[in-house]
């Protein structure tokens, strides 16, 4: 193995991370998406230095105020900042879709591999499954799920990444297809290593350019899927801010106060837009198939 | 041809079976069930419930309950609403309809506005206009649905007053088009607009792989005008990849369909599945999965069948 790691591979690594990032870098949206997504973040962790109001901070002397020097964005129906609330409902859409990316990972890597490496009838079996899961339209899944397990922030978490894994599964299944018959693979295997060795150091590594742009998209999809769950009531429950449950009272209070429904929207959007940006970047950026145009 | 088409159906059965028994399973786990109406009754008696349960065959395992629900499914027996008493099959019939027409027209306007943008911008690559379509595609892929919606009731309903924020037509008038119309304008964009940034990306990557292939050139080269290249030569084959994508994306406008539902008061089959999942209704959960289910596996079978009307190349056998 200490031959394989030497100066030219080392060097060979080098290069191309530099050139995925020189690619990556080359996309302005995404390096502005990149930075919107620094600043939603950063202003979600530091949400209680933001701003000098609380979130469940309420005022009924100053209800569906119009966005002010005082309340930037205005209050809700109940007086509380706005602003506050979008900074903290940023904690929760934003860790939700990470966290749930993370779970969709995990599970699509697990069931992918086991898929790839053994093969077979697992396989078979694995990818039925996949194809009956994919028969339905997400949200189906996701509101059945949450009226049956209940819509506390795990459970959320869970469900999101519960519907989400079958993308990485199968791309993790392809790539121990694809690779298995190699050359490499098979020299290792010659020199006694193990299935799991095999998996862990030549085929995941492979697979992981296109794992981090399907994970980087999918969490943009469950901080929409989330949103919408918890706008339909069920998903994170009040009083704790989520940008969707902001907007559940939203469309009550359109005419008298437009603005309780516009900002909240428009994070959710402007974070989905970032992070799209970022996952169309990092495709050009990692797959070695696309070339700089 | 059908050959393909009643063999594909058939194949459709063990898959629809096997979907049902995994929902039925799953649902027959809610809390509650058919009895909460006479558990909740203080005049109903431990011995009744038992007795009732017995009845309707509750005490025997899922798979025989199963059973029972699939011989009494295909005899058009889909079981009542624990909460309305309705026969399930009953309510689903006219919302389903209505949700199918506000599906279709959604294709249709995406179909109908990401054709010719997505082409556009391929033709005119890295002009102005490509810039601005491929821009504002990526925006309308990005906005969470039930925004759009509100932000549309915000605008052409509150605001400027041009179209209702909600229903299906006027209550206590009578047919008119113009009317149906007007409702079915906003439920259709915002279920539309983020296909149509999609499918314009889409169409738009499609058509520049192809553009520059031989068979393009070729034709080109034959001197043939520039609109018999773009429309028998780059367009057909940019389409075929385009078909499957649409057919797939399918269970998304039913996603789609259900906020869009929801938010303007679109009495369909979405917004009922929404209402029977908070309420626990599981018959009425049961048959729509059922019908949605069917609807993607119909979809898929729909976009296998239209490739051979576009390649002629590709044969059923």
């Amino acid at each position: 193995m200490a031959i394989i790691t030497s100066k030219p591979l080392r060097e060979r690594r080098r290069f191309i991370k530099s050139r995925a990032l020189k690619r990556f870098l080359a996309h302005k949206a995404a390096v502005i998406g990149l930075v919107m997504l620094f600043l939603l973040i950063f202003g979600a962790v530091f949400a209680p230095l933001v701003s000098p109001y609380g979130p469940r901070e309420q005022n009924l002397f100053n209800t569906l105020a119009a966005p002010s020097a005082e309340h930037l964005l205005g209050t809700d129906d109940l007086g509380r900042d706005l602003l506050t609330r979008i900074l903290y409902g940023g904690r929760i859409s934003l860790s939700v879709g990470l966290l749930a990316t993370t779970v969709a990972v995990i599970v699509g890597t697990l069931i992918g591999a086991l898929a790839g490496l053994i093969g077979g009838r697992l396989d078979a079996a694995l990818m039925r499954f996949i194809d009956l899961v994919l028969v339905f339209p997400d949200l189906i899944l996701l509101i059945l799920f949450a009226s049956l397990f209940g819509t506390s922030y795990i459970t959320i978490v869970l469900v999101l990444g519960g519907v989400s894994w079958m993308t990485v599964a199968r791309l993790v299944r392809s790539s121990f297809l694809e690779l298995k018959p190699k050359e490499f693979v098979e020299a290792s295997r010659a020199l006694g290593s193990s299935r799991l060795s095999l998996a862990l150091k030549h085929i995941l590594p492979n697979a992981l350019g296109p794992v981090i742009v399907a994970a980087t998209l999918n969490t943009a999809s469950a901080i929409i899927a989330e949103s919408t769950l918890s706008f339909l009531g069920l998903g994170i429950q009040p009083p704790t801010p989520s940008w969707g449950n902001m907007l559940q009272n939203a469309q009550a209070l359109i005419s008298s106060a437009p603005w309780t429904a516009i900002f909240p929207g428009l994070m959710i959007f402007l974070t989905v837009l970032s992070i799209n940006f970022v996952g169309d970047a990092l495709r050009d950026a990692l797959d070695p198939r696309h070339t700089i145009k | 041809m059908t050959n393909f088409l009643f063999r594909r159906l058939l194949e459709m059965i063990p898959l629809l079976v096997g979907i049902t028994l995994i929902v039925f399973i799953v649902l027959s786990s809610i809390p509650g069930g058919p009895l909460t109406a006479y558990r909740s009754n203080p005049n109903v008696r431990a011995e009744d419930l038992a007795r009732l349960s017995q009845q309707m065959g509750l005490d025997q395992p899922v798979v025989v309950r199963y059973g029972r629900w699939l011989l009494r499914f295909v005899q058009g027996d889909w079981g009542y609403s624990v909460i309305t008493q309705q026969a399930v099959l009953e309510m689903l019939g006219q919302r389903f309809l209505n949700t199918l027409y506000l599906m279709v027209s959604a294709l249709i306007v995406t179909v109908i506005l990401a054709i010719p943008l997505g082409v556009y911008s391929a033709v005119k690559q890295y002009s102005g206009f490509d810039y601005i379509a491929t821009g504002l595609a990526f925006m309308a892929y990005s906005i969470p649905g039930f925004w759009l919606g509100l932000l549309f009731i915000l605008f052409f309903a509150v605001q400027l007053r041009w179209l209702p924020a909600g229903g299906m037509y006027t209550l206590g008038t009578d047919f008119s088009i113009i009317d149906r119309l007007r409702f079915l304008i906003l439920p259709t964009l915002t279920l539309a607009l983020p296909s149509i940034g999609f499918y314009t990306r889409y169409l738009r990557a499609g058509v520049l792989e192809v553009k520059n292939k031989d068979f393009v050139r070729t034709a080109w080269s034959k001197g043939l005008g520039e609109n018999m290249v773009l429309f028998r030569h780059v367009l057909r084959n940019a389409l075929i990849p385009f078909i499957t994508v649409l057919a797939i994306h399918v269970p998304q406008v039913f996603t789609g369909a259900i906020v869009v539902e929801t938010i303007f008061g679109w009495p369909g089959m979405g917004r009922l599945y929404w209402q029977s999942a908070l309420n626990f209704d599981y018959p009425v959960l049961m048959g729509i999965m059922t019908i949605s289910a069917g609807l993607v596996m119909l979809s898929n079978l729909l976009a296998d069948l239209s490739y051979g009307v576009i390649d002629p190349r590709i044969r059923y056998d």
